[in-house]
């Protein structure tokens, strides 16, 4: 079996094992019990820290192994910290090499690349880390909170923080979305497969004409399927005035220090680097 | 004397940039408590009678209507959707379509707390609701781990528990397998025992209709062209023919009769009912 494939069959299998409800990774963990509301503002830090870090890999790392820190406690399975690391390599390289390009001529030559014609500098490979992170570090902050907030306690976040609450639930629907959309592909792809269609020829020309008949009527299933899931919606008194809920999001003293323990983290990369902090210093004037 | 459940007259209806009506003049009175199965063809009118009846026509699809559907009282058709669900139930064909949340529980919850209903009222409800269909010990499981008949039962029980006064049920098993509509139709058959609810059901197995109806509605062409108790409209063999519905087993058995010279008093609709006919006729029995 060709590597694509497989890869891809892995990929069909990790959207499945999330449970077939979006992301949502079951598990009994510290980072799954702290109120979703800190989770959200983990987010909004590791996204702000990111931007002020960006031209400065050595610091945007700090951010980067808070998250992993986070996936690690957060008790997440193997295959989802692979598919994030997978990647996450290959995204490295690639932005490297682009942002080093830019930066020949400043900093320090660290070493050369022969078969792109390219010097790499100190300066190169802070900007394309920085550049790196500030990509890589809000998706897995982004993981890290869609695995552990329940889709449930989604929609009920925005309600507590005031956000329009349809806004969580359209956004807690697409999640919903993703794993039927695979499961529909799968069963089109058997389908389209038993009638002769060689949705995985080794032709690359016959693979584009092919993916015609396999994403028309997959468009049409999810129009379907959308269609149908707005009148449930409908029929269920979505959207008929204030909602309750059964179970409602409990703010405790953990999630209180937790909160302090992680603004004060980020605040200080923040600060810090708006006050022109780094751990490298590198020396001007190269050429 | 209380209002009829559902009053539908001289309705007409047409899609909009559609050239034909897809419903025509149809007038027809439920009463409370019964349980209606109504058939027909496909693409004679049967799913857009049943949007009608929830107000999904004309809140979410648009179209020429003519005439007035009441509902419990209510004109259906000046009604916004928050109004329609605690008084109409709505399930349809695909169970899969009806899932949202991602646990039993949370599905059953899902429409009490759109309603706002408060937590313990909510969990009442919930518990009730998901211990008469069965699905208990299965509360905290994903819905995608049951059977498709299993996450059909839930669909309804998500309804059940807004505690609607009608129950409309477009197909609910025609996506389903023997089993799974043996169970959506047992409990069918229970709500209409223990709740004396209104139901309306689009449905074809005659054989199970035949039992459990009240009336009977076939519709052809956008009409309806038979309405009534079972018995007298399966009776109606050139009728039941013409619209293309076959008719109950048992009763085509004595049709054949019939054309064997056989003089029958009535055409029985039901194996209870032949049974009887039969034992009246041998003299016999215990």
């Amino acid at each position: 079996m060709r590597k694509s494939v497989k890869f891809a069959k892995i990929y069909l299998s990790v959207v499945e094992l999330s449970g077939e409800i979006g992301l949502y990774y079951e598990a009994d963990s510290v980072i799954h019990r702290l109120d979703p509301r800190v989770k959200l503002a983990w987010f909004v830090l590791a996204l702000a820290a990111s931007i002020a870090t960006q031209f400065d890999g050595s610091v945007g790392v700090f951010v980067f192994i808070s998250l992993i820190v986070g996936i690690v406690l957060a008790r997440l399975s193997l295959a989802r910290l692979l598919i994030t690391i997978t990647y996450s390599v290959v995204f490295f390289i690639v932005t490297i090499l682009v942002w080093a390009s830019f930066y020949q001529n400043v900093g320090r030559p660290l070493f050369y690349i022969g078969f792109a014609n390219l010097v790499v500098t100190d300066v190169g490979l802070l900007v394309g880390t920085g550049k790196f992170f500030l990509i890589v570090n809000p998706i897995t902050a982004m993981l890290l909170f869609f695995s552990t907030v329940k889709p449930y306690d989604l929609v009920q976040t925005f309600d507590k923080l005031r956000l329009p609450y349809k806004a969580g639930f359209t956004l807690f629907l697409s999640l919903r979305l993703l794993p039927v959309t695979f499961k529909e592909l799968k069963e089109i792809i058997d389908v389209q497969k038993s009638r002769g269609i060689e949705v995985d020829s080794p032709n690359p020309v016959k693979r584009i004409a092919y993916t015609i008949p396999v994403f028309v009527p997959l468009i049409i299933r999810i129009m379907s399927i959308t269609w149908e899931t707005a009148i449930t919606l409908m029929v269920r008194g979505f959207g008929a005035g204030k909602r309750s809920y059964m179970k409602p999001l409990n703010w405790s003293r953990r999630d209180t220090i937790a909160l302090v323990v992680l603004a004060a983290f980020y605040i200080s990369i923040i600060a810090l680097k708006l006050v022109g902090f780094s751990t490298y210093t590198y020396v001007e004037g190269w050429r | 004397m209380s209002e009829p459940a559902v009053e539908i007259k001289d309705l007409w209806f047409k899609y909009l940039l559609a050239e034909d009506w897809t419903l025509k003049n149809l007038n027809l009175t439920v009463e409370r408590g019964e349980f209606v199965v109504l058939m027909g063809p496909s693409g004679c009118g049967k799913s857009t009678l049943m949007y009608i009846l929830t107000g999904i026509i004309p809140n979410m699809i648009k179209g020429t209507i003519k005439g007035t559907v009441r509902v419990l009282g209510k004109d259906i058709l000046r009604l916004q959707p928050q109004e329609i669900v605690r008084d109409i139930g709505f399930v349809f064909q695909n169970p899969d379509s009806q899932i949202i949340m991602p646990s039993v529980l949370e599905e059953v919850i899902f429409g009490l707390e759109n309603l706002g209903l408060p937590p313990d009222e909510i969990r009442e409800r919930a518990e009730e609701i998901i211990k008469y269909v069965g699905l208990w010990e299965k509360k905290d499981l994903s819905p995608w781990s049951l059977s498709a008949g299993e996450r059909q039962i839930l669909a309804i029980a998500s309804v059940l528990a807004l505690r609607p006064k009608v129950m409309i049920l477009d197909e609910p098993t025609s996506m389903l397998d023997h089993r799974g509509t043996k169970r959506v139709l047992d409990l069918l058959d229970r709500l209409k025992r223990d709740y004396q609810m209104t139901i309306v059901v689009v449905e074809h197995r005659i054989e199970w209709a035949s039992e459990i109806a009240d009336k009977i509605v076939i519709m052809d062409k956008g009409e309806f062209v038979a309405v009534g108790k079972p018995s007298e409209v399966f009776s109606n063999y050139e009728l039941v023919k013409r619209v293309g519905v076959r008719p109950p087993m048992i009763s085509e058995v004595f049709y054949k009769l019939i054309d064997r010279g056989v003089r029958v008093d009535r055409i029985p609709v039901t194996a209870r009912e032949a049974v009887e006919l039969i034992k009246g006729r041998l003299g016999g029995g215990r």
